[in-house]
């Protein structure tokens, strides 16, 4: 794609506060979002995605966060907007969905109130008419009898629902780009599916840019165009979605690949794990950041940190030897492509 | 919901038995003859004892209860003999002060601690909350005589822009009636808003951290206005709970401010009561008030489903 992405985040840093002294969570991350595409940001727990995804629309408290390098939307860059300007991107040009939709909608609030907010908000409509907008958008994410669920509150729903009216929420005033933070984690598998379809078909509708947060490959292969890995606040490999599967470079990605578990295996087959865990932010390793749980890393891996190297076909990786682990038939048989 | 109400109503009359049972016996118990005070000095021995024997002092205990509880149940509160009045009529005409001075206070208590207490959790930590903080300390540990003298000393005496003391009812026109409610309303008001500070500070902390927050703010809601139309409502139930309270404690009569400032209430009834050992009275204006405190809370507890729509209690 030529056109100017919509979303370019450059070289972004965070550091968090926490009660136990600062930690830098997202280091040097650099990805892209085009309109109307989708891009997967995936990886363990604690490797920052959802940091990322949120210091996109600075949802951190001011005193406990400092960002560096840019986030560009537009060509703006959001981190050196004031809160004002800021206040005016979230949920109008740019919305989020959450992880837990449980918790993420107000309990003592309609859904239809919650709704309307943004539209009152950004669109100055009047209350009755953000409400009948609000029942249109439930419709449109395929609540049955809006009219009625309008005026319902979160805990009379189920799960599922709540995350429609939760997607009803960022569609509002008709973002440019939705970030989904591991939209289909908390819910049921047959729920997870009717819900990537409907973010996936509200997306071919409206041409909007969406980023999907997930740690799960299925997810990815299912609606990503293109996938960042994240290991430790880094992204380690970025590729088309099938230049990824297929082609893996990263030891992460391809130990990440081989962990799902295959439908048509042999049962008694050993799952494969990634040996180790997580380091803590507090004790990043030098070097290679994986080097400490990758089977090929030597002395060089283990003191100076590799680049994030770009070839010519996008395909981007941080290993100073990629593709050394073997990649197997693993890839192809995953089943993913179906 | 009708249901629950008429519920709740019943489970008062145990309640009512066991404080009438306590009230009864504590004042038989302590010293002092009644015949004896409302006499005076002078009276001889078979004065008094005439005068036994028509309040009815000279029966057994449990008899004499017995007559007071059917007077109540018929509803007869009995006479005061004292005041020369019906209890009913002594309590009801002490109640309006009262009610007044309730009000001024709660709303000052109720408007002063949300504004403190929602400015120390948006600035947990700093300097603001820490001084909010001590300051809701203080409104807890200070004595309310003390504040009360305090406020008199510097509006009363030196500023001479309120009055020291005393009561106008409202009748005699809206301004007179609230400057004498002024001070001991903000005596009161301030030593309720101390404690509801605390409970809407760490009620409103727990909020913030909640993630339908963030969802609010991903919205491109204000700070301001998501603390205000998200997190006040949600954290309201135990803010509730304090502020009905501290209203009960209110109606029941603030005896010591209504002494120290000589308004003409139910604290002070009952006060003054019980040094005439005006049995009938203390018995019924202690009743009385139980019975309010109760329908407060009752209030309250309906109030509960009103705020967060997950306690309804009509599905029960």
């Amino acid at each position: 794609m030529a056109t100017k992405p919509l979303l370019e985040v450059k070289d972004l840093k965070v550091s968090l506060a926490t009660e136990t002294g600062t930690v830098v969570a997202v280091d040097g991350v650099t990805f892209h979002v085009h309109a109307g595409e989708t891009l997967g940001i995936v990886g363990e727990s604690g490797c920052g995605k959802s940091v990322t995804a949120e210091s996109i629309l600075r949802l951190f408290d001011q005193e406990d966060v400092t960002y560096s390098g840019q986030v560009l939307y537009e060509g703006t860059d959001l981190l050196q907007l004031s809160d004002r300007q800021m206040e005016s991107i979230r949920g109008n040009e740019i919305s989020m969905i959450f992880q837990d939709p449980m918790s993420s909608l107000n309990p003592v609030q309609t859904i239809g109130k919650q709704i309307a907010e943004s539209l009152k908000l950004h669109r100055g409509l009047s209350g009755k008419q953000a409400r009948r907008a609000a029942v249109e958008l439930l419709r449109l994410t395929g609540i049955p009898s809006p009219e009625q669920r309008v005026d319902e509150h979160p805990h009379e729903i189920s799960g599922g629902m709540r995350q429609r009216v939760m997607i009803a929420i960022a569609l509002a005033c008709k973002p440019k780009l939705m970030i989904a933070d591991e939209p289909t984690t908390a819910l049921d598998v047959t729920i997870q599916a009717q819900i990537l379809e409907l973010i996936g078909h509200l997306q071919a509708e409206t041409g909007m840019g969406v980023i999907m947060i997930t740690h799960d490959l299925g997810v990815v292969a299912e609606i990503c165009a293109r996938v960042a890995v994240m290991y430790l606040g880094q992204v380690v490999e970025e590729a088309g979605v099938d230049d990824l599967f297929y082609r893996p470079q990263h030891p992460y990605t391809i130990g990440l690949m081989r962990s799902i578990p295959r439908i048509d295996g042999e049962r008694n087959r050993k799952l494969h794990v990634i040996e180790g865990t997580v380091p803590s932010l507090r004790h990043v390793p030098a070097g290679c950041r994986f080097a400490p749980r990758c089977k090929y890393a030597d002395e060089r891996c283990l003191h100076r940190e590799p680049p994030l190297n770009r070839t010519a076909d996008g395909h981007a990786v941080r290993c100073w030897y990629p593709g050394i682990a073997p990649v197997e038939e693993e890839a192809h048989e995953l089943g993913i492509f179906g | 919901m009708g249901g629950y109400v008429v519920r709740r109503l019943l489970s008062l009359v145990p309640v009512l038995l066991v404080v009438a049972i306590v009230v009864f016996s504590i004042i038989h118990l302590t010293p002092g003859d009644p015949a004896a005070i409302l006499l005076g000095e002078e009276a001889n021995k078979a004065e008094i004892d005439d005068m036994k024997s028509k309040m009815g002092l000279d029966k057994p205990i449990y008899e004499q209860f017995g007559i007071w509880i059917w007077g109540v149940l018929s509803g007869n509160l009995g006479q005061s003999i004292f005041l020369h009045k019906p209890v009913t009529e002594a309590f009801f005409e002490r109640l309006g002060p009262t009610l007044s001075l309730t009000v001024i206070a709660q709303a000052i208590g109720v408007a002063l601690a949300l504004l403190l207490g929602i400015t120390a959790a948006k600035r947990r930590g700093t300097a603001i909350d820490q001084s909010v903080m001590s300051f809701s300390m203080l409104g807890i540990s200070i004595p309310s005589f003390l504040l009360g003298s305090l406020l008199v000393m510097l509006f009363g005496v030196k500023l001479r822009c309120l009055p020291v003391a005393g009561y106008q009812p409202l009748s005699a026109g809206l301004w007179p009636h609230l400057k004498y409610l002024i001070l001991p309303g903000i005596v009161l008001g301030v030593i309720q808003a101390a404690l509801i500070a605390r409970m809407t500070r760490s009620s409103i902390l727990d909020v913030l951290s909640e993630n339908f927050m963030k969802t609010a703010k991903a919205k491109g809601v204000k700070e301001k206005t998501i603390i205000y139309t998200h997190a006040l409502r949600v954290s309201f139930i135990p803010i509730l709970t304090v502020i009905g309270e501290s209203f009960g404690g209110l109606v029941t009569g603030a005896a010591v401010i209504e002494t120290l400032f000589n308004i003409p209430g139910v604290g002070q009834l009952i006060v003054n009561s019980i040094s005439r050992r005006d049995y009938s009275v203390i018995q019924g204006s202690v009743l009385l008030v139980t019975v309010a405190y109760v329908f407060i809370n009752l209030i309250v507890d309906l109030l509960y489903g009103l705020v967060d729509p997950r306690i309804r209690l009509s599905k029960k």
